[in-house]
């Protein structure tokens, strides 16, 4: 074969062909041909869709209640007192004659508001402190880091009640604020946590090596590993937040009655009289709370094999 | 080596200090007014004058707070104004209650979640996997102050296996110990549960997918002793921290199932003191409760830098 | 006694006492469902290796060479994977048996030496027990036992201070120790078959020497039989009595390791020959890459699956893939126009002739025109 000397001037823009040369060439270690992206699975599937639905039916129901034609829920009525699921009241009533039905989506106002405001809240600042201090350990993340762990460590309960007791009235705003206050420094070390296990990865310095900004690392690199934690414990972070009104209700410290809450709801059908006589009380609310977690858990799960690329190797 | 442990110390202190001035502040935002409370019908100016001196509560927040710490190290930490009791004894009352609640219902939960994380793991996303994800989820919307009534309705009143309220204390024999006990732990471990099988599940599936658990199988060994010896170790680390910070947040956390059960443990005092505006006590508590948490998670922290082999200790 | 012992069910025939090859492939095919469709990472291999003989498997990454190895043991994942064919080994067939029969054949008779062992060894476990650990539940061995002999192992590896090794974890040893180690738990429980994944990418150039010493003299001590799968040609040369060319899921060439290298036929491996820089060049030679990409296998395809990238091909390979021919002395290929043949130079020429760039890069002419072809992949072409 004729050879002239070093002159090929083709250039060849893969590298799989340079991965057979004489001794000391690394492999190439690609488990499946980068020929493509791999496709994503089609759709997300029944059940995250049923669970979205439900869910949005929930959140609907919450905004409509005021033009829903449902009965006032603090209307007591004597004469239907402990009445059971029927054709009049769905739900049945309480122990003072209020019909659950409409108590519940009421109530289901307050629980999903606070349940999940403060968790929003706290995914943004505390999110995007985590993102920061774990990017740039120094001095700044120091600080929050202990300012962080001095605010978990304190009593929740604690700030909580001294806070209500000085700034009464209670309103749900107020509630909301402080439950912030509460689950921010939660979020915030998760996701510093989390952010700090991906930095010292290796496409973190590749992205510095080659010049991209701070932002755009933080934003392109590192917030798309974390979105599946971060929503993950945020969920969790949701289901708690909406059972520690319930606690602060069996304390007396919650959203005064008449307007319900679930968990007041709940409080409410467990003591000791209502739950031997009308188990409903209790019942219901609880279903709906525990309907509402066991849907956004699900659809939670759902997105995070979604995105995970991972999952698909040998 | 030496180094690290100092400078865990020396950050230990800190927080622990901050924690104070931090219970401190919003214990004195609390409004009412003690001298008021204690004095009840007695209550004229002259006395009130003459208490408020007693109490040293006429001088300014900073000389307060230093008088209160300079207590502390002298090991005083004040006196209930309305039981007389000082702190420090109702705390070596509490104490004893919440280590034991706080053991028994931890040891419960590890019992559940740690062999139904190790079967799911195996074989995630298939039936047992997808059963025991949302059941355990659903524990998450099962609060303390709805599987305490619960509990008690079946096992105490209706079975009457075990008493209702009241703690016996070991002094009093193993047996009526633990019954009193074993309620409120049951139903603290319930959210415990959760947290350490999704930990611990999540970790496993990430370990089982590692290059060493192939080349183990590839060795001929059982699939028992791979999950048991390579793979349940490295997998612990985040089982245990989510141990540090469930067990530290149990301390105060467990109010509710206190309070059910009439279990006179810091929550207990801590809620009643509150109520009482009794400002020595809660200030007290509140410090112990912190520190507490920082202490316990300061030391699993510490026990993680030992147990991983990777990590380079300064 | 442990409580994770176990019995050995099976039988395998001692060392000389072998009728038959130690390990018989036939038509091995393994595939994976994936979201994308199902690819054939092994399509149909076939081969066969004695006793006490070295087969080397060569091939570009994604030519299935690793999964090859896993499949031969069955050291696959459970799902979304699709195994047909027969492995025999010993007189066994391996691909009949249940997972429990399996766990009895690995690292007893049949151990595999990993890629990587940084990853592939437990960074929380002492190196001492992941050899011991075979010892004393697969062999039976009491710790004291296993101990010495896991000493002996490493002292037999060329591992100097054993003892203080044992006790070492993996991230305390130089990557050569590393795979020192992989080597020696491999060895650990006197396996008769030993595949090698790799064993020296990654490694510096001398460490690779000394590993590839290695391995050999612990096989001619062991009268073992061997695989040594690589990318590198330079590997295999002096070291296998067999070698095989896997390209795309399925085997192009195979011939023992001489008349591979003196009488080459299928271009493939005449390109990865050509491809070797040698000392004797100036400096600054341009390396003969192959130009292009390995092929998806996912995708169907008509034709020889190298054609997009061969100097020789013509029509006939792009509608018909070519069988594997023999070629007298054990040597088959699987090429409609050989290296050296009357026909391959002639479709060379043509190729030549007709401006074809791969033939071009071949040939080491320079491209003068620019829209005179189209180049597969969009290289550009000045």
């Amino acid at each position: 074969m004729p050879e002239l000397p070093s002159q090929v001037s083709l250039e060849s823009e893969s590298f799989g062909s340079l991965a057979v040369s004489g001794a000391g060439a690394q492999a190439v270690a690609a488990r499946l041909p980068a020929s493509g992206i791999l496709s994503k699975k089609k759709g997300l599937g029944v059940t995250f869709w049923v669970c979205a639905a439900w869910v949005a039916l929930m959140i609907l129901l919450a905004l409509l209640a005021s033009v829903l034609p449902i009965k006032a829920p603090n209307y007591q009525d004597y004469s239907a007192v402990n009445v059971g699921p029927s054709a009049h009241h769905l739900l049945g009533t309480d122990d003072l004659g209020r019909d659950l039905l409409s108590r519940v989506i009421f109530g289901s106002r307050v629980s999903l508001v606070i349940g999940f405001v403060p968790i929003i809240v706290g995914l943004i600042v505390g999110g995007a402190l985590g993102l920061l201090a774990g990017y740039r350990a120094g001095p700044v993340d120091t600080v929050l880091n202990a300012v962080s762990f001095v605010l978990i460590a304190f009593p929740a309960l604690l700030a909580v009640m001294v806070i209500e007791a000085f700034w009464r009235p209670l309103v749900l705003w107020k509630l909301t604020l402080m439950f912030a206050f509460v689950s921010a420094p939660l979020l915030f070390r998760v996701i510093r946590a989390t952010t700090l296990s991906f930095a010292s990865r290796e496409f973190v310095v590749a992205a510095r090596a080659t010049g991209a900004k701070t932002s755009r690392i933080l934003f392109r690199e590192l917030l798309p590993n974390i979105v599946p934690a971060a929503v993950s414990f945020a969920l969790i972070g949701v289901a708690l937040l909406i059972v520690l009104e319930g606690s602060l209700a069996f304390l007396g410290l919650s959203i005064g009655l008449p307007t319900s809450s679930l968990g007041n709801i709940i409080n409410d059908g467990v003591n000791s009289n209502n739950l031997q006589l009308n188990p409903y009380i209790a019942l219901w609310p609880s279903l709906y709370i525990f309907l509402l977690l066991t849907a956004l858990n699900l659809m939670a799960d759902r997105l995070r094999s979604y995105f995970d690329l991972r999952e698909v190797t040998l | 080596m030496l180094r690290f442990v100092a400078n865990r110390l020396v950050q230990l202190v800190v927080i622990c200090f901050l924690i104070s001035i931090f219970a401190f502040l919003l214990v004195h935002l609390l409004p009412g007014d003690p001298a008021k409370t204690i004095l009840g019908p007695n209550d004229t100016p002259a006395n009130h004058a003459i208490l408020l001196k007693q109490l040293g509560l006429n001088k300014g927040l900073v000389s307060q707070y230093v008088t209160w710490i300079t207590n502390i190290f002298h090991g005083n930490l004040g006196a209930s104004f309305l039981t007389k009791e000082t702190v420090t004894s109702s705390l070596s009352e509490a104490v004893p209650i919440d280590l034991e609640l706080v053991i028994v219902s931890q040891v419960l939960a590890l019992i559940v979640a740690i062999p139904m994380a190790l079967v799911a793991a195996l074989r995630p996303n298939r039936a047992f996997d997808k059963i025991a994800t949302t059941s355990t989820f659903g524990m998450l919307s099962l609060p303390t102050f709805v599987a305490g009534p619960l509990l008690v309705l079946l096992f105490a009143v209706t079975l009457k296996w075990v008493p209702a309220t009241g703690f016996n204390r070991l002094s009093q024999g193993l047996g009526p110990n633990l019954k009193s006990v074993i309620l409120p732990s049951v139903a603290l471990a319930i959210g415990s549960v959760t947290v350490y099988y999704r930990l611990l599940r999540a970790d496993l599936i990430a370990t089982l997918q590692e290059d060493f658990v192939t080349m183990a199988r590839s060795k001929g060994l059982s699939t028992r002793y791979i999950l048991v010896r390579h793979v349940m170790r490295p997998s612990s680390f985040s089982l245990l921290a989510g141990a540090g910070i469930s067990i530290g947040t149990l301390f105060t956390g467990a109010f509710v199932v206190e309070i059910l059960f009439q279990l006179p443990g810091i929550g207990y005092q801590l809620v009643n003191g509150i109520y009482a505006n009794d400002y020595l006590v809660v200030q007290g508590m509140a410090l112990v409760a912190a520190v507490a948490f920082v202490v316990v998670n300061f030391a699993v922290d510490f026990l993680l830098t030992i147990l991983d082999p990777r990590v380079r200790r300064a | 006694m442990s409580p994770f012992r176990k019995r050995v069910p099976l039988s395998f025939p001692d060392v000389g006492s072998i009728e038959g090859p130690l390990l018989e492939v036939v038509d091995l095919h393994t595939s994976f469902r994936t979201p994308r469709g199902l690819v054939r990472a092994v399509d149909g291999v076939s081969l066969t290796l004695a006793r006490g003989r070295t087969l080397g498997v060569v091939g570009e990454s994604g030519s299935g060479k690793t999964v090859l190895s896993r499949s031969i043991m069955g050291l696959l994942p459970g799902s979304n994977v699709e195994r047909s064919g027969t492995v025999r080994f010993s007189g066994h067939d391996l691909t009949a048996m249940s997972l429990a029969e399996l766990r009895e054949v690995w690292g007893m008779q049949v151990a595999l030496v990993f890629q990587d062992p940084m990853t592939a060894l437990n960074p929380v476990v002492r190196v001492g027990r992941q050899i011991t650990e075979s010892l004393r539940l697969r062999v039976g061995l009491d710790r004291k036992a296993a101990y010495d002999t896991a000493v002996a192992l490493l002292k037999s590896v060329g591992i100097p201070a054993p003892e203080q090794r044992l006790k070492n974890y993996p991230h305390e040893l130089s990557g050569g120790m590393r795979q020192r180690v992989m080597i020696a738990i491999a060895l650990a429980c006197g396996p008769k078959l030993l595949l090698a994944d790799e064993p020296t990418t990654g490694l510096d150039v001398t460490v690779q020497a000394q590993i590839l010493d290695l391995l050999a003299a612990q096989q001619r001590e062991r009268h073992m039989g061997m695989i040594l799968v690589t990318h590198d040609l330079g590997v295999v040369a002096n070291r296998t009595d067999e070698i095989v060319v896997m390209y795309a899921g399925r085997i192009v060439e195979q011939a023992p390791t001489v008349e591979l290298f003196a009488h080459t036929r299928m271009p493939y491996t005449e390109a990865l020959l050509r491809s070797i820089p040698r000392l004797t060049e100036a400096s600054h030679t341009r390396l003969r890459a192959i130009p292009g990409r390995p092929p998806d296998l996912a995708a169907d395809t008509q034709g020889c699956r190298f054609a997009p990238r061969c100097p020789y091909a013509q029509d006939h390979c792009r509608k018909e893939e070519p069988p594997l021919r023999t070629a007298g002395q054990g040597h088959q290929f699987r090429c409609w126009y050989p290296v050296g043949s009357a026909e391959g130079d002639a479709a060379l020429a043509h190729n030549v002739a007709a401006r074809v760039p791969a033939a071009l890069a071949f040939t080491g002419t320079r491209v003068r025109d620019a829209g005179a072809a189209t180049v597969p992949n969009g290289a550009r072409v000045p």
